[in-house]
Formats: C-alpha cells, structure tokens, sequence
C-alpha cells in the first residue's frame, strides 16, 4: 500500500460514481447543464472541473440512460433540459442496489477501525 | 474595469482553445461540446452582477482547461473498448445494464429506419416518375396508358412525400439540436445553393429538345436530366429550407416550431416540384 493509495482510489471512485449522481439528481427532475454541474460541484466536490460534466452528459445521452428537450428560459437563450429514460432508471436502480451492498460491506470492515 | 468586448474577447479565446483541443472528435460531437460550455459561461455570466476581468476569469477557471475537457470527451472513443476498471463495477452487473441501454439506443435506430424508409420511398418515387415520363412522352396517346401515367404520378406524390418526411425526419433528428450551431446551418446554405445551381443547370440542359438529338448516348443523357434535376432540386429544396428556418430560428431562439416547418416546408417543395414534372411528362 502506498501514501497516496486513498486519493487514487477516491477519484477512481468519484469517476465511476459520477455518471449514476448525475442520473440520481435527473431522478428528482429534469436539469441543465449548468445546474447539474453547479450541484455536483456542491456536493463536496464531486466534479471539480463543471466543463468535464458536459462530455458525460453526452456519453450518457448516446448510451440512451438521458434524453434532453430544449425550454425557454426567461434569462436567456433556451437551455437544454436533460431527464431520465427508462433504460436510465433501470441502470440507476441496478447501481443503488449494488452500492448499498458495497457500501455496507466496507462499512461493516472498517467499524472497529481507528482513525489516527 | 474591463469592457463587454475585452470579456467577450477573453471568453471567445478560451472556446477557440476548446475548439482546437476538440480536433479529434466528429465535428457534430465538436460543435455541441462548444455550444454547450458557451451556452454554461452565458448562464454564469448572467448570473453575476457587472462581471469583471476576474469574475469571468473564475468562471472559466471552473470549468477546468480546455485539455481537461477534450480528455474526457476523448476518452469514451478509446474507453468503449478497454474502460479503466471501476471499482464499483468488479462483477460488471452495472456495466452490463448501461451496455445493454447502449445497445437499444432507440434514437439511432430510429434514425435508421428513417433513412432507410426515406431512400426507398425515393427510389420507388423516381422509379415511378420515370416510368411516368416515358409513357407520358413516347406513348400518351392511349387512355389505358394516360391512366398508367396518372397511377405513376400518384405513387411519385405519396413515396415522394414519404421520402420527403423521413429523410427531413432522419436529417433533423441527425443533427438533434432544434437550435443548431451556425456551423451547421452555413453548411446547409452553402450544400443548399450548390445542388440549385446544378439543378438549374440541369434544367438548361434538359430545356433541349430531345426528340431532334440523334445518337444514343445523347438521348440517354436527356433522360437522364429528370432525375438529376430530381435529386438536386430536391436537396437544394430541403437543405435551403433547412437553413432559413433554421437561421430565423436561431435568431428568434424559437426550438420546437423549426423541425416541423422544415418538414412541411420541404414537402411542399418536392409536392411542386412532383407536379410540374408530371405535368411536363404529361
């Protein structure tokens, strides 16, 4: 095990949740982009960079998981609302289970463990 | 304090840094990825009371580097195949889930069909439009065969149509932006404007008599006017009506109205030009 082993491990993890929060926030209604990157952001840092959030959200578009629509806005040019399919809920509720699991099973492993 | 122009200019360099980084992507994945952080910096913009240097600075620092943003966006393209193993995905339950949601993207398919259904539609509609003028020229003078000329017209209005629709459909869900980047509509003007002239010329050529052209290949190549004028009449048609309604969308921001006009639009187009065909062969 190295020094910098948890930092790794965290961004690996924060990479390969980050599609499933962006689905979880798309879950609770529909968004754009600038307020799913400004969420995310929020939530301790989960995306550092907000431009990176938008080639996801276009993978995520080709994979079938989103669809977009456009809305007027009342402050702007129209914005590009993004929502769930249902290919995205399902992929969404097969994550949740398994993270649950997951989740329980470190927390489980490291209960006794003290922190220095 | 800076100017609008001086924040413009710094905003308008960091897309062209993005643009550039972006090389390697298709040009449609390209120009959206520009639109959207552009449409991002706009929003945060107008979030921000008298922006200043720094402000803007900010937002752009947030959005992280053009690099780092052309490395995400490159690496799907290298990751479909060998993605770096995520460590919440080792029995691969979820990887499968979004493979097999890739795999129905219904869009493409859809789009497929639409093609599909389009090219066919076109053909049937030439095929008939042919047969049609060959009667309607050479042998017109019998009712039975006047009528053959008039079920020929009728099968070029509703393939033409139909081909008409769904290569409009296939097109505009293709580009899948009801309010698309300039790029796309100069392309559209420029493809729009070279097809006319073609079929201008084409039309110029065909306006010969033929019946007084004696060789063979002579009569062939005044045949085959009607159909290049077919084709390029109907691309310039459906592209320049692509691009207009599509410029005054962009200009208006209107988003949901433009896919329907340019359906209907570019149907009326080939209806007109199908009946002056068929009243030409006739």
């Amino acid at each position: 095990m190295v020094a910098g082993a948890p930092r790794n491990f965290l961004a690996q993890m924060r990479r390969g949740a980050i599609e499933f929060c962006v689905l979880a926030l798309l879950e609770e209604r529909p968004r754009y982009g600038f307020e799913i990157a400004k969420d995310l952001a929020d939530a301790d840092g989960l995306v550092t960079s907000e431009g990176t959030i938008y080639p996801l959200l276009a993978r995520l578009r080709q994979d079938g998981v989103v669809e977009t629509y456009w809305e007027e806005s009342s402050q702007g040019p129209p914005r590009r609302y993004y929502r769930l399919t249902e290919d995205g809920k399902s992929a969404l509720g097969a994550f949740v289970v398994q993270w649950r699991r997951f989740r329980d099973a470190v927390d489980g492993l490291m209960q006794g463990v003290k922190c220095v | 304090m800076s100017t609008t122009s001086e924040l413009d200019r710094i905003v308008e360099d960091y897309l062209r840094r993005l643009d550039a980084a972006l090389e390697e992507l298709p040009p449609s994945r390209r120009v959206q990825l520009v639109d959207d952080l552009r449409a991002h910096i706009a929003e945060g913009r107008s979030r921000l009371e008298d922006p200043t240097e720094s402000d803007i600075r900010t937002l752009l620092d947030r959005l992280g580097t053009p690099e780092e943003i052309a490395d995400e966006s490159l690496t799907p393209a290298t990751r479909t195949a060998t993605r770096p193993p995520r460590p919440l995905m080792a029995d691969g339950t979820i990887r499968a889930v979004l493979s097999e949601s890739s795999a129905g993207s219904r869009g493409h398919i859809e789009d497929k069909r639409y093609l599909a259904t389009g090219i066919t539609s076109g053909t049937v509609a030439i095929g008939a439009l042919v047969g049609g003028s060959l009667y309607g020229q050479v042998n017109g003078f019998l009712t039975w065969q006047r009528s053959l000329v008039w079920v020929c017209a009728l099968i070029v209005l509703v393939f033409g149509l139909l081909a008409t629709t769904s290569l409009s459909l296939a097109s505009v869900r293709a580009v899948a932006r009801p309010v698309p980047p300039t790029l796309l509509v100069k392309r559209y003007w420029v493809i729009g404007i070279v097809a006319g002239t073609v079929a201008l010329g084409v039309l110029g050529a065909w306006s010969l008599d033929g019946h007084r052209i004696g060789s063979l290949v002579q009569r062939v190549l005044w045949w085959g006017c009607p159909i290049a004028l077919l084709f390029f009449g109907l691309l310039a048609a459906a592209c320049l009506s692509l691009a207009s309604i599509r410029t005054i969308a962009r200009s208006m921001h209107v988003a949901a109205v433009a896919d329907g006009v340019t359906i209907g639009v570019t149907g009326m187009a080939f209806t007109v030009l199908s009946i002056l065909f068929v009243f030409h062969a006739l």
